[in-house]
């Protein structure tokens, strides 16, 4: 066995895996808070990509301001989209929610291929992290290692939030028992319009971030939003601490397994989550709930 | 300072509510009692904006809550401690607590330290997880939870039902340490000892409808009202609730 394809593999998991920890933390949270199913998740961080060339070549901002202009600039549009589509239809079954944005999804990359066209754009990483570093013989792209870390303390960010203020714990309640939190006086619904939009805006920066190294494309969205699935549901549906743990699984086993298996990891991965399913119903890793 | 009137209410196709009129005055503990199905809980969740209401209207305070929403009208100092308690399992006894006392304008930080203190027992155990307290103890979080809110008016749905006679004591104290707080209380309870050792006015539901409505005398002077609505038939088995 080749030791150092089998540590680039593990290195480019882990890599993968801080990139799916914020797309599964705003997926989980969004779940969590208010039983939608957010299939639109990948589009809106395709917005993201979208969104970071926009202001590059749009505005002429660079690399780092735009990083942090593009996830606010998709913001507001979660937003709308949460007040005029989902909200209107809460009180129906989990599966109006799921069908609505799974269209929405289709609505925003049809719209992304309409502004942007279906071409494949390349984004090269910002200076001072274009070059590649040692690590035990192996040269690795720098820019990997300082996106990963970036999302990492993203993420740090997103569970001090949820543990530590009081938007954080009425997050939390709500994730609990909903009607309660609205009966002790939480706004519940104002607070998913939020949530959704901070979900966005996560799946947004996400896909901002990675843009200089998993490539720009109106479908950019749909490997990591299956992917993302995956680990909340091995995380347990809303419980954030095990989606977070279910990303770095789903992440090394693809990479890992792609590595060796390449036509066989996906359907590997699946079925790993079928089995641990079959056992631990609501999440191998907590108490997430059964969708 | 809440007043019900014409309150109707249905579950589906079932009319639950057939225009219930209810007052409750400020500074007293009104008791709702009936029998299973009467619609006790229901109308307290009329009350919270849970179910709609088919006709009728509930004032709180002066002011119309009623198709409000829940949070709004929890808002306007009204608290509800569900019959299920419904703590948060997830969240230690303290934030539990913080949840309430953070949600509206009415409360701070002072209220959900008073509230906490409420309950010694809870005091102690302020930062295990609610999921791992005894039913009586949660039963303490819910009421404590709902003070914390600093509500003018606490609406309790069973809440001594399924505890040991210890902690139905510590309730029935808790009940009677909220009035003396200026806090009002509707009680929905089946204990009906319970109800009489505390309550100063009593309305009988029965299929939807107030049948009676008077003082704690009043109502034992009714004792056709106590057998044919609440179940309850012998004077000396009465006599005995009154002791």
């Amino acid at each position: 066995m080749d030791l150092n394809f089998l540590f680039v593999s593990m290195l480019n998991g882990v890599v993968y895996g801080a990139f799916l920890l914020l797309t599964s933390l705003g997926l989980s949270l969004v779940f969590g808070l208010g039983r939608v199913v957010n299939f639109a998740h990948g589009a809106l961080y395709a917005l993201g990509g979208y969104a970071l060339l926009a202001v590059i070549r749009g505005a002429g901002v660079g690399y780092w301001p735009a990083l942090l202009l593009a996830p606010l600039l998709v913001v507001p549009i979660a937003i709308a989209i949460e007040r005029t589509t989902i909200h209107p239809i809460r009180h129906r079954s989990d599966i109006y929610t799921l069908l609505v944005t799974f269209g929405i999804s289709f609505v925003i990359i049809g719209a992304i291929e309409y502004v942007w066209g279906t071409g494949t754009t390349l984004l090269k990483p910002p200076q001072p992290f274009v070059s590649t570093v040692d690590i035990f013989g192996n040269q690795y792209p720098l820019y990997r290692l300082v996106a990963a870390g970036v999302s990492l303390l993203v993420s740090a960010g997103v569970f001090a939030v949820i543990q530590l203020t009081p938007v954080g714990l009425r997050i939390r309640a709500i994730t609990d028992d909903p009607g309660m939190a609205e009966a002790l006086g939480v706004n519940t619904k104002w607070l998913l319009t939020l949530v959704f939009g901070c979900a966005a805006g996560l799946a947004a920066f996400a896909g901002a971030l990675g843009a200089p190294i998993f490539a720009i494309h109106p479908e950019m969205g749909m490997s990591i939003l299956l992917d993302s699935f995956l680990a909340v549901i091995l995380g347990g549906l809303g419980n954030l601490p095990g989606s977070a743990i279910g990303a770095f699984v789903v992440a090394l086993t693809k990479s890992i397994g792609g590595g060796y298996i390449a036509d066989w990891s996906t359907a590997v991965l699946f079925g790993v989550v079928a089995i641990a399913l079959i056992f631990r119903p609501t999440g191998v890793f907590g108490r997430g709930r059964v969708a | 300072m809440l007043a019900l009137s014409g309150v109707h209410a249905h579950y589906g196709s079932a009319h639950v509510l057939h225009g219930v009129d209810l007052e409750v005055q400020s500074g007293q503990i009104a008791c709702l009692v009936g029998r299973n199905g009467a619609g006790k809980s229901t109308t307290l969740k009329a009350i919270m904006g849970i179910v709609p209401l088919s006709d009728g209207s509930v004032t709180f305070r002066g002011e119309r809550i009623d198709g409000r929403a829940t949070h709004v009208i929890a808002a306007r100092g009204l608290a509800w401690v569900p019959e299920d308690r419904r703590v948060f399992g997830s969240l230690s006894v303290a934030e539990n607590i913080r949840v309430a006392a953070q949600a509206t304008r009415r409360s701070n930080a002072g209220h959900a330290r008073l509230a906490l203190e409420f309950f010694p027992a809870l005091l102690e155990r302020s930062r295990h997880p609610a999921a791992h307290l005894s039913g009586g103890q949660q039963q303490m979080l819910a009421i404590a939870r709902a003070l914390a809110s600093n509500p003018d008016l606490i609406m309790l749905d069973e809440p001594t039902e399924g505890l040991a006679p210890s902690m139905v004591n510590s309730i029935r104290a808790g009940i009677l340490e909220s009035r003396a707080r200026g806090v009002s209380v509707l009680l929905v309870e089946q204990n009906f000892r319970l109800a009489l050792s505390v309550g100063d006015v009593f309305f009988v539901l029965s299929r939807g409808t107030v049948v009676f409505r008077g003082t704690r005398d009043e109502l034992q002077a009714a004792p056709e009202i106590i057998s044919e609505h609440l179940g309850i038939g012998r004077a000396k088995e009465l006599s005995q609730w009154h002791e």
